[in-house]
């Protein structure tokens, strides 16, 4: 018996850029899916955002989508960070960054991200690469 | 002309060394001599640091090149000439070695032994001068590779939400004017940002004039000037920084203008701001410290405070470029620059370290 799964896709979106954080809310929109979209500004903010939920029994963001180049902690050393946590290894991470430099592709599979994808310049990309992180969030 | 001379055979010893301290020119010759390369080793090691050095290489503790070698890694900037015997291949290995001319022993005389050692002399000021220029060459290149890429990351990001911006303008027609808006604060930054990188490259090319700089009196200066700027909010500022640097006047101003427009820029949401612009003397320096206590920056992040397009907030509407262009103009008038202490709970201590002006200083009437 097939059960139609109507769970909510929660996204976790780390990225100090406010017009990337408008462009991911527009374009999950525009993907028509259940989701939730939840944004932080600083590696830090999310880190503290998601050991509140561990400390308070909350349930976990479905996939993170980090962004690389932010200030003082980067999406590398955030990427490192929570793959060290037993508690957050788990969750699947997405690196979305303008940097297409092969250096940062290969150090972020090195650190466990699940996919690299390069912020696109047209906004029919980039509902595309949010339909692909979506479907992430629903594989677990 | 501190000379050294390592040679273990008395009669050759006797005949350079009376060749060299005969007067000549004005120059003041100091000769010390040695047989061994240990014994010129510890001789250099306890302060004899000679400015040629003239070496046989037979010697009982070593020889050949490998006493071209041990004297040139011991001796600093000194010329090296080797003696030899009349083997002219021996001569062009020590010379790849590190020996700077080579000299045949026999048959010697006085003015071929003065003009090969000034040979050897300008052939190490050139070496040095170009490992110099080369070594300087490298780390500006990287410099430059590092802000090139630096630059092409922070340009795009506006570039890149420009054109989704622009895209939705055509698709999205019911919130045009909200996507207009967006283009028009994302052109605005990257226009900035060119800007700014123009102001920042334009800091290398223009020379400094080191003068006599008052500090109270350039304080006063730039209080005016910040007045025009920010009205009753200069009232945070407090100069109490005084006595005289050298510097080159505008470049200083300059400074301390990032440098206080940073502290107001990053002032704490729960304290009135107080800017303080303050001076110590230490020895030949003076260190000029601007004291804020505004956000402050944990120390685990100094490092990056100063690398240009580096911000370390979202927070205000920096460009990355305050810090790293005042570093720039201090070190190009012979300054330094570091924070000296900062941390959220107290604000930012930013300490420019320049030389205390000396009597002959020319005084700019401004």
């Amino acid at each position: 018996m097939l059960t139609a799964r109507t769970e909510t896709v929660e996204i976790a979106y780390v990225d100090d850029s406010e017009d990337d954080q408008l462009l991911a809310s527009i374009a999950l929109q525009d993907l028509n899916l259940p989701h939730e979209l939840t944004i932080a500004e600083s590696a830090i903010e999310l880190w503290s955002l998601l050991r509140a939920r561990i400390e308070g029994g909350l349930p976990l963001p479905s996939v993170l989508v980090l962004d690389l180049k932010m200030p003082k902690v980067n999406g590398h050393q955030l990427l490192a960070q929570l793959a060290l946590d037993p508690e957050l290894s788990g969750i699947p991470v997405v690196i979305l960054s303008t940097s297409a430099d092969v250096g940062d592709q290969a150090a972020a599979r090195e650190n466990g991200a699940v996919r690299y994808e390069v912020k696109p310049s047209s906004f029919s990309g980039l509902v595309e690469v949010f339909a692909r992180i979506a479907a992430l969030g629903r594989q677990r | 002309m501190r000379t050294l001379i390592v040679e273990d055979n008395p009669v050759d010893e006797l005949a350079v060394r009376t060749m060299l301290e005969r007067p000549a020119d004005d120059l003041e010759v100091e000769v010390r001599s040695c047989a061994t390369v240990g014994d010129a080793i510890d001789l250099i090691g306890s302060g004899f640091v000679p400015d040629v050095a003239l070496l046989d290489l037979n010697l009982p503790d070593g020889s050949g090149t490998d006493v071209v070698r041990a004297i040139a890694g011991s001796a600093g900037s000194a010329a090296i000439v080797v003696l030899t015997g009349t083997d002219d291949l021996l001569g062009a290995a020590c010379i790849q070695a590190g020996a700077h001319q080579f000299l045949p022993k026999a048959g010697l005389d006085e003015r071929t032994l003065r003009r090969t050692v000034d040979a050897a002399r300008a052939t190490e000021s050139i070496q040095r001068e170009l490992a110099d220029a080369l070594h300087d060459r490298d780390r500006a290149v990287n410099e430059l590779e590092e802000l090139l890429s630096i630059v092409a990351h922070d340009l795009r990001a506006p570039l890149r939400t420009a054109r989704l911006f622009a895209g939705r303008m055509v698709d999205d027609a019911s919130r045009r004017r909200m996507w207009t808006q967006r283009l028009d604060t994302s052109l605005g930054r990257m226009d900035s940002l060119v800007q700014a990188l123009l102001e920042y490259g334009k800091l290398g090319r223009i020379e400094p004039t080191l003068v006599d700089v008052d500090l109270a009196e350039l304080g006063e200066g730039l209080r005016l000037d910040l007045t025009a700027d920010l009205g009753e909010r200069i009232g945070v500022l407090r100069w109490g920084a005084a006595g005289h640097v050298r510097s080159d006047r505008r470049m200083l101003r300059q400074v301390l203008q990032n440098l206080i427009c940073n502290s107001l820029r990053y002032t704490h949401p729960d304290r009135h701001p107080v800017i303080e612009v303050r001076s110590v003397e230490l020895g030949a320096l003076v260190g000029i410290e601007v004291a804020d206590n505004g956000i402050g920056i944990e120390p685990e992040y100094w490092d990056l405070a100063f690398r240009p397009f580096e911000r370390l907030t979202t927070e205000g509407e920096g460009l990355g470029l305050g810090l790293a262009a005042a570093r720039r103009l201090v070190e190009r008038n012979g300054g330094g620059m570091h924070i000296q202490s900062s941390s959220p709970d107290q604000g930012t201590v930013v300490q420019v370290l320049l030389p205390a002006a000396r009597d002959s200083d020319v005084i700019e009437l401004v």
